[in-house]
């Protein structure tokens, strides 16, 4: 295919809107400074979904990603307008607590960040700088109830004096997990989870997956097609900072419906 | 979208992977098509050497059969094949056992051959194999063009002409049986003539099956059963 460039004002191909929405995107723009990443994007994230996001580098997909928990705040000169309702609640609204709005919806970044302390002062962190617990006995339950969550309790329930940062790469991303589902988040971000994990590693992430959309919705940006087929109910093709097509997984990796996401799946652009 | 290309991938192999696959497949139905056409003459002309030479042919097909499945195989291995290039190796995964069952059928018309070269006198019913074989030939000849260009309206054209062909196979069954109940020392021999015409009805439904695939490869449709 010849032409990769995307038409903005054509209408994504596909089902925007789902039944039970737990998150909903309505045309969302993203600037830096002049430059625009994101075109107009409305997507909606349902209760138990596990959206994949893909497309090319560049784009948006983790632009895209990371408004819906308002990491981009940080980054000077990132302006975003559009709706991104949690529950119906306007997550930009000037009275919306951050901290509080991170730990509904969580965050697993690519590489694993373990903070430098020990496996159990990972989990624990956050339940205690949100105050979710009253004796020791209960936070000793959650950080159990979240490593066994994250499929990683029999593996450090031993050593959880353990330094968290002396744990294997997929263990530490499994750490990440548990960390973020501590907190009793309502939606999980994703973004590459697995890109540096090895083969077993990433299954292990993956089977994690799949358990964890029965209580969290999931919205996962993934480079692998493979992966993004293998764990995700719907898929959305991002390019040029513009959703151009989502769809069921299923329909997405047989019969994509619109060309671009026919090219780049099929490999013949990216 | 009614032509699919096959090309384009950013790993140049994996173009030239899917392109062989089509021209050996395209290579397996030319060859069934002459197994068929040349069986069809060695009924015309009495000749049960020509029709040897095309029971002998037939272990070629299989061979060209199973090499193309290995391909296939290696394919989805090697390539991980998503939409298009995935519906494209299942559907020639698919084309490949029709088009080796027209081998095999082509091979029954060669035996009916040498039985009616064996037999005689010639019997009653040429015609309508003539007829039926032309009409056959022809539209598994259309549906191999349409598999080459990956066209799926062609391949929807194509459709059509089996519906004829169930028509004169029926037609000509009636006419067979007349003959028999007319004169029943032709029995033997008209039965003869029946498997062969059985046979080529057998042709155009595999035919119809190649095109079915056609239309999936290229629209995404299953439209096989409706």
């Amino acid at each position: 295919m010849d032409g990769t460039d995307v038409n903005l004002s054509e209408p994504t191909v596909g089902s925007v809107t789902v039944v039970d929405p737990k998150m909903q995107m309505k045309n969302i723009d993203v600037f830096y400074d002049d430059k625009q990443a994101i075109h107009d994007v409305s997507i909606d994230l349902g209760k138990n979904d596990i959206v994949a996001m893909i497309g090319p580098s560049g784009c948006g997909k983790s632009t895209f990603l990371r408004c819906l928990n308002r990491m981009n705040d940080t980054i000077d000169g990132c302006r975003i307008s559009g709706d991104i309702l949690l529950e119906g609640e306007d997550i930009y609204s000037s009275n919306m607590d951050v901290v509080a709005l991170r730990a509904r919806v969580g965050m697993v970044f690519q590489k694993p960040n373990p903070f430098p302390k020990s496996i159990y002062d990972n989990v624990a962190y956050g339940p205690k700088i949100h105050g979710l617990f009253d004796s020791k006995d209960e936070l000793d339950e959650m950080v159990e109830k979240s490593l066994r969550r994250a499929s990683l309790w029999n593996e450090v329930k031993d050593r959880l004096d353990g330094p968290g940062t002396g744990l294997s790469g997929g263990q530490q991303q499994r750490l990440c997990i548990a960390r973020a589902i501590a907190v009793s988040p309502e939606v999980i971000l994703m973004d590459e989870p697995c890109s540096a994990l090895d083969p077993i590693a990433t299954a292990r992430i993956e089977e994690l997956i799949e358990e964890l959309s029965q209580n969290y919705a999931i919205a996962i940006v993934t480079h692998s097609m493979q992966q993004a087929a293998r764990v995700s109910k719907r898929t959305a093709y991002f390019h040029l900072g513009k959703l151009v097509e989502v769809n069921a997984t299923d329909m997405v990796f047989t019969t994509p419906q619109h060309e671009l996401t026919e090219a780049y799946i099929t490999g013949r652009f990216g | 979208m009614d032509k699919m290309p096959l090309d384009n991938h950013i790993v140049s192999n994996f173009d030239e992977e899917l392109l062989s696959i089509r021209d050996k497949t395209l290579k397996m139905g030319s060859t069934v098509l002459s197994q068929l056409e040349s069986a069809l003459k060695a009924i015309g002309d009495a000749d049960d050497l020509l029709a040897t030479k095309v029971i002998n042919k037939e272990a070629k097909v299989d061979d060209m059969e199973i090499d193309i499945d290995e391909a296939c195989i290696l394919i989805i291995v090697k390539r991980q094949p998503t939409a298009s290039d995935l519906r494209f190796i299942m559907s020639v995964g698919r084309a490949v056992g029709d088009l080796e069952r027209i081998g095999d059928e082509a091979k029954k018309i060669a035996r009916q051959a040498i039985d009616l070269v064996e037999n005689g006198a010639s019997p009653k019913g040429y015609t309508e194999v003539r007829h039926i074989g032309k009409s056959v030939t022809t539209m598994l000849n259309h549906a191999l063009t349409a598999f080459a260009n990956l066209d799926a309206a062609a391949a929807l054209e194509v459709l059509k002409e089996d519906e004829q062909i169930d028509l004169d196979y029926k037609t000509a069954l009636r006419e067979l049986m007349t003959y028999m109940m007319e004169d029943p020392r032709s029995i033997s021999r008209v039965m003869n003539v029946l498997w062969v015409i059985r046979s080529l009805e057998r042709v155009g439904d595999h035919a119809k099956n190649l095109c079915e695939q056609i239309v999936f490869i290229v629209k995404g449709e299953d439209i096989r059963h409706t």
